[in-house]
């Protein structure tokens, strides 16, 4: 395949509310939950945290590369699904009868944020969810540059996750986090150009002028977590390649992505 | 062992001209190929062949017996295997199928029970295509909705009760599509991209439309897709939450139509660059923009992802001759999509159009790849399946729906899924050559 242009970029986690922020480091503790201006009325009454989370970088990274929402393909990821809703209908089927909530029932879809997003903007056009272990990250962007060289659109991958909750959360602590990255056949303007997408053993890891050690001690094993070195490689403009999956042994292959810097 | 009369041979490739380029190297993906974007070109124009098929459902944990029964016309609809509050019926796998092997103990659920098995049907396809193309050309793309939720519910049980996880169980290997992903990795050897397709009940329909994206991309040379879900509480208490299950067999179509019946199981498809078989020739993918549970009562979004699944196939409306609707028994669903049908086909165009749901029930994440098999054997075998539990047909309906089995020499067919969220995606497949 051709390579894709990164032209936009979003990133939310609490504490940050753009990519520059996080990679420059500037905490704001007052920032807690996304804004999401697009969503009104009823659906921002509905839309689940984690659809909130994703359509903010969603919209971050859409404006960043002056894309129209309401045209734009969008390839979400998603390892944890809609775990806020799925855990209330839990709750729920325990008392009385065990009825669950319509509303709880039709926001537990994986696709919900895709579907909140589409109303919220008019979009009619393609979109998909994927879901998955370790190889989310990776294989939403090999979705996403597919997208691009077949149908020469314009397409925003957006990752999202909030932490488990009890009783299945896991021994690390995790903030939720979403990322996304404006994909396209076009150069001008664009903020790096990706030229390979592989599944190889873990690469050498590229040099960044910050460690990424931060990634680990904040999103702990959050499946996503490892596309945030790709963000950060685009923003500091890094030539390299980048892994954005964790691998279960030192030797196993990993999705990686390569990069080059474009002068600006 | 794969049952010979439903598993395709691999043949000879088609033509030289139906090659793509290929890498020059052993990665996945090197940028400077040449590009394959020739989408009305040769290289796509005649699809893709799908060699070998499978399904697991209500109907059997065979592909010969479920074939079997839709060949006679024989649904099975039976009581839930777990209580509910609502009355409804159920297409339940009910047989019991063996564990995952050992090593894969973390991720063994009933979903991925259904998925070793259906793999098993077709495990000789699988290995050839491997040894054929190698493993890192060889993707794997798969739809559920619920994954193994049945086991998060149980370990919920588990913990209210005891204040304590099963022992062992991880939320993500043991009950999400995670550890699907684990299962397909370890039973089929493949190398190549993984993807879990999660929109809701297009699900599946969707892995056929990233399957048939990787393949013109060039970056694969077969792809198996397929879908996989199982029973579990939440999607029965959440259907009957929105008052749309049926306390009936499932009618489409009919005008005494009350609902959905919720089924289980799984479906698998290889998809190749060469080889002989039914083909997939187009996919069409839209949002409604509408609504997240209701579809567009106009079939707006619908009727558009018929149109761009024909566009993409190089068919005309003419040329479709059977329709495999998503066809859930709802009363809005199926008039919103029989509306959709004749906007998308035109007037003058009268294909038969069958839910096939009356046999297995809605396999949500499964659905799409389950009707999308029944496609393949209803083009290979020449003939379209009744439409059970059709008759008395609404008239608002005003699609040619057979209420009794059809042999007909088909060309060309669609399937449709359409889900929450309004994420709709329509397939085209055409009859082997």
């Amino acid at each position: 395949m051709k390579p894709v242009f990164v032209r936009g970029l979003g990133l939310f986690t609490p504490g940050f509310a753009s990519p520059e922020a996080w990679c420059d480091g500037k905490e704001d503790r007052s920032i807690e939950k996304p804004d999401v201006a697009i969503l009104e009325g009823a659906l921002r009454r509905r839309a689940t945290p984690l659809s909130r989370l994703a359509i903010e970088a969603l919209v971050q990274a859409a404006t960043a590369a002056r894309a129209d929402l309401g045209t734009l393909s969008t390839v979400w990821g998603t390892a944890h699904g809609e775990h806020t809703p799925a855990i209330k209908m839990l709750r729920m089927m325990r008392v009385g009868e065990g009825r669950v909530s319509p509303t709880q029932f039709h926001n537990s879809v994986h696709n919900t944020a895709g579907g909140y997003a589409s109303i919220a903007t008019g979009n009619t056009g393609r979109s998909t969810t994927l879901t998955g272990g370790a190889e989310l990250a990776g294989a939403a962007l090999f979705e996403a540059w597919c997208l691009v060289e077949t149908q020469g659109e314009d397409v925003a991958v957006v990752l999202a996750d909030e932490p488990l909750q009890a009783p299945y959360e896991h021994a690390q602590p995790t903030a939720p986090l979403s990322l996304a990255f404006v994909l396209s056949a076009r150069e001008s303007g664009a903020l790096a150009r990706l030229v390979t997408i592989e599944r190889r053993p873990t690469p050498t890891p590229t040099p960044t002028p910050t460690p990424t050690a931060d990634v680990d001690a904040r999103f702990g094993d959050l499946l996503i977590a490892p596309a945030v070195s790709l963000l950060e490689a685009v923003v500091r403009g890094v030539d390299g390649t980048v892994a954005v999956e964790r691998g279960a042994a030192p030797d196993a292959s990993v999705w990686s992505v390569g990069l080059e810097s474009i002068p600006r | 062992m794969a049952d010979p009369a439903v598993c395709r041979r691999i043949g000879a490739a088609d033509s030289p001209a139906d090659r793509r380029a290929s890498p020059g190297d052993d990665t996945i993906l090197t940028a400077g190929y040449a590009s394959n974007l020739a989408r009305k070109g040769s290289a796509s124009a005649g699809g893709y062949p799908i060699t070998a098929w499978s399904a697991v459902n209500a109907l059997g944990t065979t592909t010969r017996d479920v074939m079997a029964a839709l060949d006679a016309g024989r649904p099975r609809m039976s009581a839930p295997p777990m209580g509910t509050p609502f009355e409804t019926l159920v297409g339940a796998v009910d047989d019991a199928l063996p564990p995952l092997p050992d090593a894969l103990r973390p991720v063994d659920s009933r979903n991925n029970r259904f998925v070793q098995r259906a793999l098993d049907e077709i495990a000789h396809s699988i290995a050839a295509a491997l040894d054929r193309y190698g493993s890192d050309r060889v993707g794997v793309c798969v739809g559920s909705s619920t994954a193994a939720m049945d086991r998060i519910e149980e370990a919920w049980h588990v913990h209210a009760e005891s204040g304590a996880l099963p022992e062992g169980f991880d939320v993500l290997d043991g009950g999400s599509a995670a550890g699907l992903a684990k299962a397909l990795r370890a039973l089929t050897s493949i190398t190549g991209p993984l993807a879990i397709q999660s929109n809701a009940c297009a699900s599946s329909g969707k892995a056929f439309a990233s399957a048939r994206r990787w393949l013109d991309a060039g970056v694969v040379d077969a792809v198996l897709v397929g879908g996989a879900d199982s029973l579990c509480q939440m999607t029965l208490r959440g259907f009957g939450s929105l008052g749309l299950l049926s306390p009936e067999p499932t009618r489409p179509f009919s005008a005494d139509r009350r609902g959905i019946n919720i089924g289980e199981g799984a479906a698998f498809a290889l998809v190749e660059r060469e080889g002989d078989g039914p083909r997939l020739l187009g996919a069409g993918e839209t949002a409604d923009a509408h609504h997240m549970t209701r579809p567009d009562p106009e079939g707006e979004g619908a009727r558009a992802a018929m149109a761009a699944a024909m566009a993409d196939a190089g068919v005309a409306p003419a040329d479709i001759d059977y329709v495999n609707s998503h066809g859930t028994g709802t009363p809005f669903n199926d008039a919103m999509e029989a509306r959709a049908i004749r906007s998308a086909l035109g007037p003058g165009n009268d294909p038969l159009v069958v839910s096939t749901k009356g046999y297995v029930g809605h396999m949500l994440g499964a659905a799409g790849a389950t009707e999308a098999v029944f496609v393949l054997h209803s083009l290979d075998q020449g003939f379209v399946p009744a439409s059970v539990g059709a008759s008395p047909i609404d008239p608002e309906i005003a699609l040619a729906v057979p209420t009794e089995r059809t042999d007909a020499d088909l060309r060309f067919a669609i399937s449709n899924s359409f889900a929450f969220g309004g994420s709709n995606v329509s397939l085209v497949f055409g009859a082997a050559r």
